[in-house]
């Protein structure tokens, strides 16, 4: 039987790829996007200029730092999108130089190592017995099987291990990444999107609201209407729902009516609607039977609208969250606007010489719609994340043993471990095998144990 | 009474036999009150920092459950016990309103929300012990000046939330204190770090018990951060349209889920020794911190105001 020995791991110095390859670069590189991730949530980001980012803060010299390393627009700038391009090559690297080797080890469980490379493991012990090499191994063996570990014997070596499926975390992570990569680009490449901001009634083309489309997007020209939309409330009044009703046409030029509202989207033909926004846009009253729109716009606390009646005089309109109104008249000789009435749909306000009622209001709808077929490559990069991160938490435990005659006339026997993983576990499990080796000894299997010794 | 247990050399089982009971007393209240929350609003209670906050401790008091054994839960207790009560402290200190059951908001009304939250409340419990019993090690394996710029920066991180929650000064105050102190904290814990590194790190039991638990709690609380943020994207994508937003809370969910990973990669380094090991653990500690806590205290806005106090 052949037995290929893993040599102990290459350390070219200087070597661009295992530099490039190395798991010390992913730390720093993590590290750098980590500091870069904080300064984006804590920063004031995106449309700032370097100026109002800097007043913000407090500290105008600090303005040409900031701006040099794009920390008021961090997710968009050179030194994120640099540290993302380095993580991806040190994953590329990795893959390809180190990953398939390792890969092929572990299902081939061909790995196996001399006792000098064992012994320059992270721990090991050696011990020194009077036996065959065959019969150490065999013995050691039986021993970490009742310890739960799958025994792997060539010649005169072995690998012990205890979970078969932990060492799957790191492949399946960085196999996400490059998914993720693939998701994404087809995203880039593909997907458009918008935002409608539609009132009741209104019909569009969807490609002439498309902000963000891909350079090989095709934006269909889908007629859509929006035939009604609603706010659902709470009994206390806070908003509980809101709901859009739309018409499209599809590519068999039927006219399809669905509802949507938040967190319930819906889907025609690969194009998401989704309901991200409503609000009162303006009201409809009726002032002596004629009929007014007044448009409703958002100040400091309220949502106000306003109409002049006279020319001097103005009537204020204060619109809240129940879409009741409260209105006032303001006058050039009045100190302050005079209440009047809080009116629902529908009433008027009394004891005024002007018939105003509130007929209606007019809400808008804030509707996004995407088409994005990278997703599904994106959410198969989530999976494979979530498998990764899965098998992280599972145990893998790999110890390495070799044996080899000494001129004393012994067996050398060296049994070690690797990575800090689960090292107590293994530490825990070594302590034990020494402990039973000590035991094969002392119960009368040696003849001479003055050269028997244990070391650690 | 873990303290206690561990000041006296005799007759110290009673005491532990009594923590403990107390311990279990404390989950199983804390699991009864989750519940009749539950039945009295409707809905799973994680809407506002309050209920946030008793998930929390319930995740706290399983870390111990879970991971501490016979052996190691007298010795440790206390750490289980000392985190769950300052929750508890801080949760009684939250505005009454915080207390008051509400009603949800649109973006709430989903059933995303039991499956995104949850996972995420429980993985920062499982961090912070992780991030606790790291200190712990580094204390027991003669770090102990890096072990107290540890706690300093810790201390740091509470200050800001005890201002900030009680509004005892303004945010650009609490922001400027923060951030300063935490900056100075941590290059004192990575100076004192290098410093006594020319020191061999001496393992103990203990210290060997607490970097165990310590490995143990991020193994099962990774892959319950990346469920939490996989699942916010999901419905992220459901409600907006959008997976990934850049929104500050994503980012920073993003920044501690990459330092952990950092921890994984330094854990597969035959090289890394498990003080350097705990001091990255520390760090994703204080990120764990400020992704749950720091968006309430240094109002960082965004899209994941609920848990704000008004």
């Amino acid at each position: 039987m052949k037995v290929s020995f893993m040599k102990p791991e290459k350390k070219e110095e200087g070597s661009i790829g295992s530099f490039l390859s190395s798991a010390k670069l992913t730390v720093g590189l993590i590290a750098c996007l980590v500091a870069l991730s904080i300064a984006g949530a804590c920063l004031p980001q995106t449309g700032q200029s370097d100026r109002s980012l800097v007043s913000s803060l407090g500290f105008a010299t600090t303005a040409p730092i900031v701006a040099f390393f794009g920390l008021h627009d961090v997710f968009n700038s050179w030194t994120f999108i640099a540290c993302v391009t380095a993580l991806f090559v040190n994953l590329f690297a990795c893959t390809v130089l180190r990953m398939p080797a390792r890969i092929r080890a572990r299902l081939n469980n061909d790995d196996f190592l001399h006792s000098s490379a064992v012994a320059s493991l992270r721990e090991s012990i050696t011990i020194y017995s009077p036996f065959s090499a065959e019969r150490v191994l065999e013995y050691l063996s039986g021993y970490m099987k009742t310890l739960g570990y799958r025994a792997i014997v060539r010649e005169n070596s072995a690998i012990f291990q205890k979970g078969s499926a932990g060492w799957l975390a790191a492949p399946l992570t960085h196999l996400g990444l490059f998914v993720l990569l693939i998701g994404i680009l087809i995203s880039t490449l593909f997907s458009y999107s918008g935002m409608l901001y539609l009132t009741e009634g209104d019909k569009i083309l969807l490609c002439d609201w498309a902000k963000q489309a891909g350079p090989l997007a095709t934006v269909r020209a889908m007629p859509v209407t929006l035939l009604s939309t609603k706010k659902e409330v709470h009994a206390g009044g806070e908003p509980k729902q809101w709901i859009s009703q739309i018409s499209v046409v599809d590519k068999k030029m039927q006219t399809r009516i669905g509802t949507f509202s938040v967190n319930h989207p819906l889907s025609v033909e690969g194009i998401d609607f989704y309901q991200t926004d409503w609000k009162v846009v303006a009201v409809t009253l009726s002032i002596n039977d004629r009929k007014v729109k007044v448009p409703i716009e958002d100040g400091t606390h309220d949502k106000m609208g306003t109409l002049k009646l006279a020319s001097d005089l103005v009537l204020i309109l204060r619109l809240d969250e129940n879409a009741k109104i409260k209105a006032y008249l303001k006058a050039d000789d009045f100190d302050r606007p005079r209440f009047l009435a809080t009116l629902s749909e529908g009433q008027s306000v009394p004891n005024f010489p002007l018939r105003i009622c509130y007929e209606r209001k007019h809400p808008q709808s804030g509707i996004k719609f995407k088409c994005d077929p990278g997703l599904g490559v994106t959410y198969t990069s989530f999976f494979l994340f979530l498998l990764g991160s899965l098998f992280v938490a599972l145990p893998n435990l790999r110890v390495w043993a070799a044996v080899e005659p000494t001129e004393e006339g012994l067996v050398k026997c060296v049994i070690g471990f690797n990575g800090v993983k689960s090292a107590h576990l293994m530490r825990a499990d070594l302590q034990q095998v020494k402990h039973a080796m000590r035991q094969l000894v002392f119960m009368g299997c040696l003849t001479d144990r003055e050269v028997v010794r244990v070391e650690h | 009474m873990f303290a206690i247990g561990s000041a006296f050399k005799s007759k110290t089982r009673i005491v532990y036999i009594a923590g403990i009971v107390v311990l279990a007393f404390c989950f199983t209240c804390v699991s009864i009150s989750l519940l009749v929350r539950t039945a009295e609003s409707a809905r799973f209670p994680i809407t506002n920092l309050y209920e946030s906050l008793l998930l929390f401790s319930w995740g706290l008091l399983l870390v111990s459950i879970v991971l501490f054994s016979r052996q190691s839960l007298p010795q440790l207790g206390w750490l289980t016990a000392l985190s769950v009560s300052l929750v508890f402290l801080y949760a009684s200190w939250l505005p009454p309103g915080q207390h008051v059951i509400k009603p949800l908001m649109p973006a709430l009304v989903s059933y995303w929300r039991v499956i995104h939250v949850p996972p995420l409340i429980v993985s920062y419990a499982f961090f912070v012990m992780s991030g606790l019993l790291s200190i712990v090690n580094l204390w027991s394996g003669r770090r102990r000046m890096t072990a107290a710029a540890c706690l300093l920066a810790l201390l740091v991180c509470l200050l800001s939330i005890y201002l900030g929650t009680l509004k005892l000064a303004d945010v650009p105050t609490i922001q400027l204190g923060f951030w300063l102190g935490l900056c100075i904290s941590c290059a004192a814990t990575f100076g004192l770090f290098f410093w006594e590194a020319h020191r061999p790190f001496v393992p103990t039991k203990f210290s060997d018990l607490a970097d165990g638990l310590s490995q143990k709690s991020i193994a099962i609380a990774f892959p319950l951060l990346t469920f939490g943020i996989i699942t916010g994207a999901l419905w992220a994508n459901h409600a907006w349209g959008a997976y990934w937003t850049w929104d500050p809370k994503e980012s920073m969910s993003l920044a501690t889920w990459l330092s952990y990973a950092a921890y994984l990669h330094l854990r597969s380094r035959s090289s890394c020794g498990s003080d350097t090991l705990s001091l990255c653990a520390f760090l994703g500690l204080l990120l764990t911190i400020l992704t749950y806590l720091g968006f309430t205290f240094l109002d960082l806005g965004g899209l994941h105001t609920y848990g704000n106090i008004a």
